[in-house]
Order: structure tokens, then C-alpha cells, then sequence
């Protein structure tokens, strides 16, 4: 549960938070219901601005992924939440264009591209 | 030779203190330490440790000397070695100046240095997991109690016929809203050492700098308690003074376990026999 930020990497920190945190909670790193730091602590340890991490925690939350309890903290949202997101069907058409143009970019058959998507998927813990 | 026992109750001690106060800690010193917060020494922690445990102790040590030194100067100047002024309690200014060293030792202690990629750890950190529920309680609970006991010497003073006491009420107030002060800005302290920032370079380094912080917070919630016993201490015997002989004896009582448990609370709560960084116990069995 250690996150990494690179500060000479073109992808922006807040990016950065955000892509790992989503990782960590689909591969079930970060479990559901589990308290996550608080903006000004991750910030600090990461030698952040506090907008910086603030950013992420609202994208993260905006997809579903955690949700903020007032004084109470952040908290990992469970699978039923995360299903229940308003625009779960628009982001996961946006993630699989993503993933249809690099593969088409990187000459892979289709069907081949599928067989490893769905590899990806069977690796995720259900 | 009239100065050979007096030389032998403060030498003895001050002799003690200054071995305990400014030695060098050697393995089985380590090896306990690491014990009692439940970590492993490794090549790479034990420097960050010893570099602690050397600059803490020996700065904590100067600043209870210190304190201990103004209160024997304040006697000396005031009354001529006759104080009944808690400004003349040494063990109370002992503590102040065991205080303002670990604050001053928090400033000077090195950090570990951060790295190219910026690391840190998902698991929260709060108070509680450094720090047992009860010191925090206590801590805030004392003053409030000495706080809460100021309109009671006031109504034993204008009650009482017998002189109950040489503090004035206002003295008498403004030291338990000092005292109050005192444990808002040793809680504001303990706060701010806990959520400093922490790099996470290795495992071994963010369990001892955990330990060192845990260790910090403890020795503020120690100082801090045992400074608001010996306050409530001097505040019990201020009322008991001049009442009727039962209540006298009672708050005379309570004055002397107060005392007692102004020494245990430094001794238990500075010096831990084992604590384990709840946040190391939560991520631990997370992994």
C-alpha cells in the first residue's frame, strides 16, 4: 500500500495518486471500507500541494471509487456503490476506446487483444 | 562535614541522572528499546534510532536539570530555602524543563532524507495509534479537573474561618488555566510530530520512525500527566487547608496519591514497557 509519485514523469501527480489508488482497489490491495490518509497527510509525506491530492480524492470519488464521511475521514466504496455510479457506462466505453486504439496501434489481432483483456480481468480478484 | 549529607542527597541522584541522561545506548539498551515498540533493528534503522535515543535523552536530561536548578535558585532568592510556592517545587520544574527539552530535542532530531520518487504510505495515522486512549484522556481530563476545582477554593477560602491558604484565588486560577494551556499545546505538539511527514523509503526505516514518533508522543503525554498530578496535588492540599479535620484528611489523602500517581504516570507512560504502533498492527494483518 505504498504509493509512488514521480516528479519528472509527464503524467501529473494528481494522475499519478489517482491511477494507483484505482489499481489498488481493483486488485483488492485496498479494501472495501478501509479508512484512506487524510489530504493533508498524504500531501505532506508526498511533498505535495494539499490541491493536488485533494484533486485525485475527487476524481476517485467521482468514479465511485471512495467516498468522503465528513470528520469521519475517506473510506473505500464497496463493489455495490461503485456499480452504482451515475456514468459507469460512459467511463468503461472511454476505458475500452482507450484500449482498442493502443492496440490497434501496436498491430495486435482483435481477437487476440480480447483473449488478453480477458486475461486481465480473470487476473482481478472477484 | 556538614556538607556531606546534603552532597550525598543531591550528588547521589544528580550523578545518576547525568550516567542515565548522557550515556551512549549500547546494544542491550537497543535491543530493549526495539522491544518495547515491537520492531527488528536492521543496519539501516539502528543510526536513525541511536541518533534519537542519544540527542532526546541528553536534551530531555539538560532541560529537567534546568528546571530542577531554577526552582532550587528560586528558593534559595525567595526565602531564604523555605518555599511552600509550587515555583519552588523542584519536581514540578523538573517536568516543565523535561517538557520544553523534548520539544526542543523534536526540532533538532534528524529526519530521514526523502528520495527521487516521493513514497508514502496508504494507512492512515491518528493520535490513538501511538499513543494509549487513556494518556490521551488523561491529559485532557486533568486540567480540566484543576480548572473545574477553582470556584471550590474559592468557596473553601471565603467559607473557611482558619487561613486555608497563601495562594490567592487568582493565582490559584490563572496557574490551572496555564496548566490547560500547557496540555492544548502538548496535544497541538503530539499532533503535529504524529503528522509529520514520513518518506517511505523501507519497511524497516517507517516502523522506526514510527517507534520514534510513538516514543516522542509518549514522552509529552508522561511529562504532561505527571505535571497536571503535581498541580492537583498543590490544588488538594490548597482546600484541605483550614477545613474540617475529616474533609482535610481526605483531600490530604488524595494530594499524596496524586503525587504517587504523578510519578507512576511519568514513569509508565514515559518509559513504556510495550506499545506497539497500532498502525503497523493494522497494516500488518491488511498485507
Amino acid at each position: 500500500m505504498i504509493l509512488r509519485v514521480d516528479p519528472g514523469s509527464p503524467v501529473p501527480p494528481y494522475e499519478q495518486i489517482r491511477s494507483q489508488v484505482t489499481r489498488m482497489i481493483a486488485s483488492g490491495v485496498l479494501q472495501e471500507g478501509q479508512r484512506l490518509p487524510a489530504i493533508r497527510q498524504l500531501a505532506s509525506d508526498l511533498d505535495l500541494a494539499g490541491g493536488t491530492v485533494a484533486r485525485a480524492y475527487r476524481e476517485l470519488e467521482r468514479d465511485g471509487l471512495i467516498v468522503t464521511r465528513g470528520r469521519h475521514g475517506t473510506f473505500v466504496n464497496g463493489a455495490r456503490e461503485r456499480a452504482a455510479s451515475p456514468d459507469r457506462e460512459r467511463r468503461l466505453a472511454e476505458a475500452a476506446g482507450a484500449f482498442a486504439v493502443q492496440a490497434a496501434q501496436l498491430g495486435v489481432d482483435p481477437r487476440e487483444a480480447l483473449k488478453v483483456a480477458q486475461q486481465a480481468m480473470q487476473s482481478l480478484p472477484s | 562535614m556538614d556538607w556531606l549529607p546534603a552532597a550525598l542527597f543531591w550528588g547521589v541522584p544528580l550523578a545518576y541522572i547525568l550516567f542515565r541522561g548522557f550515556r551512549s545506548p549500547d546494544q542491550r539498551f537497543l535491543e530493549r528499546w526495539a522491544r518495547v515498540y515491537g520492531i527488528e533493528l536492521t543496519e539501516a534503522n539502528r543510526p536513525m534510532i541511536v541518533a534519537y535515543l542519544r540527542r532526546t535523552t541528553r536534551i530531555r536530561t539538560v532541560g529537567a536539570l534546568v528546571g530542577l536548578a531554577t526552582s532550587i535558585l528560586f528558593v534559595t532568592l525567595t526565602n531564604g530555602g523555605q518555599s511552600n510556592s509550587f515555583l519552588g517545587n523542584g519536581l514540578f520544574l523538573a517536568l516543565v524543563g523535561y517538557l520544553v527539552g523534548t520539544v526542543v530535542a523534536e526540532a533538532v532530531v534528524p529526519r530521514p532524507p526523502r528520495g527521487a520518487v516521493r513514497t508514502a504510505s496508504l494507512v492512515p495515522r491518528t493520535l490513538q495509534d501511538y499513543l494509549p486512549g487513556h494518556a490521551v484522556a488523561a491529559l485532557r481530563g486533568l486540567p480540566a479537573l484543576s480548572v473545574a476545582l477553582i470556584p471550590v477554593y474559592v468557596v473553601a477560602k471565603a467559607w473557611s474561618d482558619a487561613p486555608v491558604s497563601n495562594i490567592s484565588e487568582f493565582g490559584f486560577a490563572v496557574t490551572s488555566a496555564i496548566l490547560l494551556v500547557m496540555a492544548i499545546g502538548i496535544e497541538v505538539m503530539q499532533r503535529m510530530i504524529v503528522h509529520r511527514p514520513q518518506p517511505v523509503l523501507a519497511l524497516d526505516l517507517v516502523e522506526a520512525d514510527d517507534a520514534i514518533r510513538s516514543a516522542s508522543v509518549h514522552a509529552l503525554a508522561g511529562g504532561g500527566v505527571a505535571l497536571s498530578l503535581i498541580w492537583l496535588t498543590y490544588q488538594l492540599g490548597a482546600i484541605g487547608n483550614g477545613q474540617a479535620a475529616v474533609l482535610s484528611w481526605v483531600l490530604a489523602f488524595l494530594a499524596i496519591l496524586s503525587i504517587g500517581l504523578a510519578l507512576a504516570s511519568w514513569i509508565d507512560l514515559a518509559h513504556p514497557k510495550e506499545w506497539r504502533v497500532r498502525r503497523h498492527v493494522q497494516q500488518g494483518s491488511r498485507a
